[in-house]
């Protein structure tokens, strides 16, 4: 009994290898590219342009009417995106909607962050380290990292041993403050190419945020006070220049949020349509809005926001999905799923991490070519002279997981003696 | 039993062990190196930001050293045709195919541990506990490529049919191959779990390769 069970078990790993490597094979061969354009919103005339390019080139903007740009004239049509090379030819203008434009006070304001799903989840945040920085010095790389479990503790990289004075000072500290050890998650700048030390955000085993800092060796632990039903699903610290925002976060129920630097206050974005772990976002800051472009499969939206962060405007547009392209197409009339380790990196999806996702029976076009094996293993069933009911699970397995379990049924044969 | 496995294996476990160890030692003894040209704290801030791997040194060499067991056992078993000898003996075929597997496995499994504790311990002098934590993470899709490797190994050897063999190695690569599908330390967290409940379930496999043999060759 014990052979049949393992020869079922080969025809297993046979499917489950099989669905992983014939769709990546398939892939390599057929996948096409999607070119998803870049949003860019004006102040000048309240419009927002869109820059396609195709394989081969860029082509030439255009507004959401339709009319066509050159190069050059978006350049003057979005000041507030392309300011060092307006300022460089002298085209900067000096003032927009009454406020005034200079390119210091642009710089100072300026930002642009991405979060993709493969930057909000990392495989090195497992390492669960980091170097506190000294707030009040000369910024360099301190000689000990930081890990808060079941106290904080402060390791020497050279004697890799805990400086159990400071690892005291700190976790009385902590405590003091109320917090719940061990962290959760963890936000900062751990480079030491910096301009300034803003510390870290640092959740605790209860969800509630602190923000700690170091001040001549003294902790400096504060608690942030959160909305009401507020659970931080991911944070992102931004280092901006004019040091007016502290972290990007993203709720559980997927909602954005912004903390800003003065009192901690903690601002929603009207941003509805935005999952972290399926969608990308970019986000382009300066004095006048902000703009956030969010980019999914075969979509992309992009929305303009005031500083009082009400919807000044908002664009989308949505594209042919690769599942629609022939290519696409073929894919669902051939694999009924397929076993995906990792997304592929032109995905957006993609994160650096391995997990076993089985993806697919989205659309019933698989059934034509599962019968169709289904039809010639029972003709090979019935040429190799073999009893039907012996062979019973085989088509079952090829009826469901079709072309994997066909080439898996006849690698590893049923015989009979 | 166990003694004529032995005795078909000593060489290349011998080998195995002095180049698995050895290659852990000589790994340390380059990082020991470096870490004399750099600071710690930067070393370990490459790990954690720039993903950095420090022991990329020994990623293949689990899956070389079971693929050299599972041929050191498998191939003198074909080739002097001794396997066929054995199931004629008066003793059940699944418990001969499954002691010669579990021999096999124990003895990958003793080079294999021997080498995590060298690597982790000797990783723990140098680094915090996190560090190789994830080391041990990153690692462990490795060793078990290595177990792998051995049962692929044995299932081809012990085919009867050239055709087969092929399409079984095919297969068995491919497998292997999902061990292998990002170098970032960390990585398989989610999916060594899967992995190892994988990993298991093949290690019966190799029954339906002595059945086919034997029902083959009578």
């Amino acid at each position: 009994m014990l052979h049949k069970l393992s020869r079922y078990l080969l025809v297993l790993i046979g499917i489950l290898t099989l669905a992983y490597s014939i769709p990546i094979l398939y892939n390599t061969l057929f996948d096409k590219r999607i070119n998803t354009p870049q949003i860019l919103y004006s102040a000048l005339n309240d419009d927002f342009y869109i820059r396609r390019h195709d394989d081969k080139k860029v082509l030439n903007p255009v507004d959401t009417k339709g009319k066509e740009y050159t190069q050059t004239q978006m350049l003057e049509q979005c000041p507030m995106f392309y300011a060092p090379s307006l300022h460089q030819s002298g085209l900067l203008p000096d003032s927009i909607d009454g406020v005034k434009i200079d390119i210091e006070t642009w710089h100072k304001h300026f930002i642009m962050y991405g979060f993709l799903p493969q930057s909000l989840m990392n495989p090195s945040d497992e390492y669960r380290l980091f170097p506190l920085y000294e707030a009040t010095e000369k910024i360099t790389l301190p000689g000990d990292l930081c890990r808060i479990n079941k106290r904080v503790e402060f390791v020497n990289t050279q004697s890799n041993k805990v400086n159990e004075e400071k690892s005291g000072l700190f976790t009385d500290a902590f405590e003091k403050e109320g917090f719940v050890f061990p962290a959760k998650i963890m936000a900062g700048n751990s480079s030491h190419n910096k301009n300034r030390v803003d510390g870290w955000f640092i959740t605790d085993q209860r969800g509630d945020l602190f923000h700690l800092k170091m001040e001549k060796g003294q902790p400096l632990l504060k608690r942030i006070a959160l909305p009401e039903d507020f659970k931080i699903k991911y944070m992102q610290y931004l280092e901006v220049q004019n040091e007016k925002l502290y972290c990007f976060i993203i709720t559980e129920d997927n909602r954005l949020n912004i903390l800003y630097a003065k009192d901690y206050e903690i601002v929603e974005l009207p941003i509805y349509d935005y999952i972290p772990e399926e969608h990308s976002i970019y986000i382009m800051g300066n004095m006048l809005f902000y703009m956030f472009q969010v980019n999914t499969e075969n979509s992309v939206a992009a929305y303009a926001v005031d500083h009082d962060h009400n919807i000044m405007d908002s664009y989308y547009e949505e594209f042919k999905p690769k599942s629609e392209m022939l290519m696409g197409k073929a894919f669902h009339f051939i694999f009924p799923f397929t076993l995906k380790l990792t997304h592929p990196r032109s995905d957006i999806r993609y994160t650096n991490y391995v997990k076993f996702n089985f993806e697919g029976f989205k659309t019933f076009n698989w059934i034509y070519l599962n019968l169709l094996l289904l039809v010639i293993t029972y003709l090979l069933i019935r040429k190799r002279k073999l009893r039907l009911k012996n062979n019973m699970v085989d088509l079952l397995i090829v009826a469901a997981t079709g072309i994997f379990g066909f080439i898996a049924i006849n690698v590893f044969q049923n015989k009979e003696y | 039993m166990f003694y004529k496995e032995w005795i078909k294996i000593r060489l290349v476990f011998w080998l195995s062990f002095v180049v698995g160890i050895g290659i852990v030692v000589a790994m340390y003894a380059i990082i020991r190196g470096e870490l004399a040209d750099m600071p710690t704290n930067h070393y370990i801030w490459n790990m954690i930001n720039r993903n950095f791997v420090f022991f990329t040194l020994f990623k293949f060499v689990p899956l070389g050293i079971g693929t050299l067991i599972g041929i050191s056992q498998f191939i003198p078993e074909i080739t002097e045709k001794r396997l066929k000898l054995t199931l004629h003996l008066p003793l059940n075929e699944e418990k001969a195919g499954l002691q010669m597997v579990t021999f096999g496995v124990i003895s990958i499994f003793i080079i294999f541990s021997l080498m995590l504790f060298a690597f982790l311990g000797m990783g723990r002098y140098f680094f915090p506990f996190e560090v190789m934590r994830v080391a041990a993470i990153t690692v462990a899709p490795w060793f078990m490529a290595g177990f792998t490797a051995y049962f692929v190994t044995g299932i081809v050897a012990i085919e009867p049919i050239w055709k087969y063999r092929i399409a079984y190695l095919i297969i068995g690569g491919l497998f292997v191959k999902m061990y292998f599908v990002l170098w970032e330390a960390g990585s398989y967290i989610h999916a060594n779990a899967f992995f190892a409940a994988l990993l298991v379930l093949f290690s019966v496999s190799i029954l339906f390769s002595i059945y086919r043999f034997r029902k083959g060759e009578m």
